[in-house]
């Protein structure tokens, strides 16, 4: 799969049309999507329909957009028109259908993109790992016996694989950074708020944010443009940027690839240690559980016995949190944010693991944390918990590792830096330190998608 | 007997005993079926930890839980 913005230039420029790149798209998810267990839902009829609105606007003269024909997908928890939004949920299968896009689809459409298909996720996105017990567990392209991550898993399977080249998923507590990292791509955490939430379900909304998925820091600058109707401005002359390495819990919990590339990038710069992370990853687990407790509280009288039984259970318990205790975690959060802004005040851009260790076994599916043994379910977002917690931007990238596991960094900024992000990173792609691999080995291809409208 | 609950600085409680959670339950009018009753009392002790971590105890956040 090319990038979208080599799909884009391609269809702007007229050398292909709209209609053929998805023609060709959907050929290809037919042939090899299966085995990821990442596409929920196909939606052939509507991708022709905006693919032929684009090549009539590239007939009539005009410009199609940024994003001209290039194929994409959303995680199942964007509303789209006509569609009912399960959020990963088989018991919403029948909710009533969505009046319109969500905000970030539209403004996608209106860049020229055009729709593939819907993807998997965690029920409601409460987990980190993709393990969905109605829609199945989404793989990972780099390994199939391997969890892709959560809660964007099926958002992340699919432009690993190259069927898609970017996809957009949701990060509360990591769940864009972590399967990016497990899946070897770009993935954003924006500044809390900044991409459009309208149309999106929400799960914790004090946490929630939209995050693309691209293989390509070029793809990552252009989405971010359309989805926030700015431009990335050029650096051009601009004073260095200031890294510093986040030290003691991240580097205690990291694998050692990630630490050499961490010092490697900034070896000669500090190490700063957010004081108290685990309070704050502790706060962040709080808030989470009350608000999704809260938001579930009624459908969870009628239909708790329709959930993912995990799901569920974590949601009930949410529920039942007196609302002092949210007081006192937001208090805390308040206290810290102020504390850790001014001890970042010298630097532009922190340096720390995405996760703390590659894709694990779905068979095994638990990792290694302060020397014991952890469900990977629950502890794979411990390094983006924290940052989430304080409403930072991150930019998970993926280190540059030919035949190996894919693993990630995460390039941590004040609020509404993406643009510095941005700039580090190309930087760190000029010097070859990060970059999307492909998969070494080849999906199987023939079991061919059925089922799917 | 009841189990412990943690109490800090501001008094707030998570209910750990079958009976506490029942009671919060009943309060909020949240209906818990027996299947999810073991599943929502080991839920409980997770944010019980979580508490005390956020608390500053030495509980650590070895707590895990899930949160994306």
């Amino acid at each position: 799969m090319k990038s979208a913005l080599a799909i884009a230039q391609s269809v702007r420029s007229g050398q292909v049309r709209a209609l053929d790149v998805l023609e060709a798209c959907l050929l290809d998810i037919a042939d090899r999507a299966a085995p990821l267990v990442a596409i929920t839902r196909l939606l052939a009829d509507r991708a022709r329909a905006e693919a032929r609105a684009v090549d009539a606007r590239v007939a009539r003269g005009e410009d199609p957009g940024p994003l001209a024909g290039v194929p994409y997908g959303v995680k199942d928890l964007f509303d789209l028109a006509g569609l009912p939004t399960t959020a990963g949920a088989a018991f919403r299968a029948d909710a009533p259908p969505a009046a319109r896009d969500a905000e970030a689809v539209r403004r996608l459409r209106e860049a020229g993109a055009v729709l593939v298909a819907s993807l998997n996720m965690d029920e409601f996105a409460y987990g980190f790992a993709t393990i969905n017990a109605h829609l199945g567990t989404t793989r990972n392209p780099h390994d199939l016996s391997r969890l892709a991550g959560g809660s964007s898993g099926g958002s992340a399977a699919v432009v690993a694989a190259g069927l898609l080249p970017f996809a957009l998923g949701s990060d509360t507590n990591g769940s864009v950074r972590v399967p990016a990292s497990l899946c070897g791509l770009y993935g954003l955490k924006p500044t809390h708020g900044a991409l459009p939430l309208e149309g999106v379900f929400p799960f914790a909304q004090s946490f929630d944010d939209v995050g693309p998925f691209t293989a390509s820091l070029a793809d990552m600058v252009v989405l971010w443009e359309v989805l926030t109707g700015t431009r990335v401005p050029t650096r051009g002359d601009c004073a260095p940027i200031r890294v510093a390495r986040l030290g003691g819990r991240f580097r205690a919990n990291a694998d050692p690839d990630q630490l050499a590339a961490i010092d490697a990038i900034a070896g000669e710069r500090p190490l700063l240690e957010i004081p108290e992370i685990a309070r704050a990853r502790s706060a962040a687990f709080l808030i989470t559980a009350c608000e999704g407790g809260a938001l579930h509280r009624a459908t969870l009288a009628t239909q708790a016995m329709d959930y993912d039984p995990q799901v569920r259970d974590r949601l009930l318990a949410g529920a039942l949190l007196p609302e002092a205790l949210r007081t006192e975690a937001e208090e805390f959060r308040s206290e810290y944010r102020a504390k850790v802004l001014a001890l970042m005040a010298d630097q532009d851009v922190l340096l720390a693991p995405a996760t703390p260790c590659t894709a694990p076994l779905i068979e095994d599916p638990r990792i290694r944390i302060d020397g014991e043994l952890r469900p990977a379910r629950a502890d794979l977002g411990i390094h983006t918990q924290p940052i989430t917690f304080l409403g930072l931007p991150s930019l998970a990238v993926p280190l540059k590792r030919p035949g190996g596991l894919p693993l990630g960094l995460q390039l941590i900024g004040k609020p509404g830096t993406e643009p510095v992000l941005f700039a580090f990173a190309r930087e760190l792609e000029d010097k070859g330190m990060i970059a999307a691999t492909p998969p070494g080995a080849p999906l199987p291809a023939g079991t061919r998608m059925g089922g799917l409208t | 007997m009841q189990e412990p609950t943690v109490t800090g600085p501001k008094g707030a409680i998570v209910p750990r005993s079958a009976e506490a959670i029942a009671e919060a339950a009943a309060r909020r009018g949240v209906v818990l079926p027996a299947a999810c009753r073991e599943g929502v009392a080991q839920n409980m002790a997770l944010l019980e930890a979580h508490l005390w971590s956020m608390r500053g105890y030495e509980a650590s956040d070895r707590t895990g839980g899930e949160g994306a």
